[in-house]
């Protein structure tokens, strides 16, 4: 057990006092929702990681600090996990579409197709396909998208259930570019732990 | 350009940022859910940011070092409001306070975009983007909590109507105020306060939450002219601890 704690938070809250209450089930865990983020204007969007959210506009607000805080961004996606079809997975060169037959006949349903070209990246969008379902939709897909490359796995859902970023919502990407005080780098540590060092042994 | 008056803007902004930044950051790693403990310390630290660029607009007007104007002032010449300095308390009322403040600061920055001052100006084009974020956060959680439980519906009535004073507090008028209006530097805290009204008004419209009768509150002003509670001066003290043990130290 740890007897003192710097942190003047922890002394203020008086952590060691408090009594301790027994988690409530049903609300420690909230639903996760897979977050899609476009890097660039001209770029797809690609899958980056998942948020706990109470809900997919507080999932898209979580997704913005977590997957985007650093690098630049120009939109994102989420959507309940639950809501993805996932395809089975192939190996090697084998394509999951050898398996799917093609088909021409559109439905009435927009559905976001996303492709897993290899094992442990991740899964790019590919295009919107109309379709019943989405076992139809990876038919249509097949019909539809470039499938030249083997793909190991397609992910399939329905473009309703997605939240998605606004023309509007874009400025809160534009922020102010001096933000070197956020990265540890700037702070030059090793440098100085070092300088500390060679001052020590003289 | 009155420089004086220019200053005492400068100064009253980059306090309130600055305290509210270091109050908010005191959530960092206790925040209800990961997700949100990170949103909210990320926002905090955008806070900082935003201080420390301000204090660099002061620094060119011939005022010190931004360390030195923010680690080494004692509490009767700060500049913020009131409001900003109170302790974390629960989520609740941080979430409130958050929600408040961040609604006048986007505001108070879109009103700068069309500033004379043109260092102004352009800083407040730029922090437009992060400011939008954070009403966004806000927004979302007033509506998703202020429709939800009995429980969160009447911890955030109770943190609104205990904060609204406070609140109104932002809006005391600088003793600059018509030199600042007649030179189009700032369109003055009335303009300010009207469109945080409309704002915060549609937000809880959508919510159970009922927004207290504004003309039978008294703000709690001071701030501006350095009156502040009790809570400021010990928060200064540990904000200040290392660069008043050693001056020069370096990390």
């Amino acid at each position: 057990m740890i007897k003192e704690i710097l942190d003047p938070r922890f002394q203020r809250l008086d952590v060691f006092k408090a009594q301790h209450t027994a988690p409530t089930q049903a609300l420690d865990q909230l639903p996760t929702y897979e977050v899609f983020v476009l890097l660039k204007e001209d770029g797809q969007y690609q899958h980056e990681g998942i948020v706990h959210a109470p809900d997919n506009e507080m999932a898209f607000i979580f997704a913005k600090e977590q997957y985007s805080r650093r690098m630049t961004c120009a939109g994102i996606w989420t959507i309940e996990t639950p809501n993805i079809f996932v395809s089975d997975y192939s190996e090697n060169k084998i394509s999951i579409y050898d398996s799917v037959e093609a088909s021409s006949s559109h439905g009435s349903e927009n559905y976001k197709i996303f492709h897993m070209l290899k094992r442990g990246k991740q899964h790019k969008y590919a295009g919107t396909v109309k379709a019943n379902n989405a076992e139809h939709a990876l038919q249509v897909a097949k019909a539809t998208f470039d499938i030249s490359k083997p793909i190991l796995n397609v992910w399939v859902a329905k473009s309703s259930d997605f939240y998605e970023s606004t023309e509007e919502d874009k400025q809160i990407w534009n922020t102010l570019p001096e933000k070197t005080f956020r990265e540890a780098i700037d702070y030059k540590g090793q440098a100085k732990i070092e300088e500390f060092l060679k001052n020590k042994k003289q | 350009m009155n420089k004086d008056a220019l200053k005492d803007l400068l100064y009253k902004m980059a306090d309130d940022q600055l305290i509210l930044g270091h109050r908010n950051s005191e959530w960092i790693g206790l925040g209800p859910l990961l997700e949100e403990d990170i949103a909210f310390a990320s926002m905090a630290q955008d806070k900082m940011g935003q201080s420390l660029a301000l204090y660099r607009l002061l620094q060119e007007l011939g005022e010190g070092e931004p360390d030195m104007v923010a680690f080494t002032r004692p509490a009767n010449q700060f500049h913020n409001s009131q409001f900003v300095e109170l302790p974390i308390g629960e989520y609740d009322f941080s979430l409130v306070r958050h929600f408040l403040f961040d609604t006048a600061d986007y505001y108070r920055f879109e009103m700068l975009m069309a500033s004379s001052y043109e260092p102004l100006q352009l800083l407040a084009k730029k922090l437009k983007g992060e400011c939008r974020y954070h009403i966004m956060h806000a927004d979302s959680w007033i509506k998703k909590l202020g429709n939800g439980s009995d429980e969160s519906i009447e911890r955030l009535q109770k943190s609104l109507d205990y904060s609204i004073p406070y609140a109104l507090g932002i809006f005391e008028e600088s003793k600059f105020e018509n030199e600042l209006i007649l030179e189009y530097v700032f369109e003055g805290e009335i303009k300010l306060r009207e469109r945080w009204i409309e704002h915060i008004d549609a937000v809880l419209s959508k919510t159970q939450l009922i927004l207290p009768d504004l003309a039978k509150e008294s703000p709690r002003f001071g701030g501006r002219y350095g009156e502040h509670t009790e809570h400021l001066q010990p928060l200064l003290d540990e904000m200040g601890e290392v660069i008043g043990s050693d001056p020069t130290a370096d990390w």
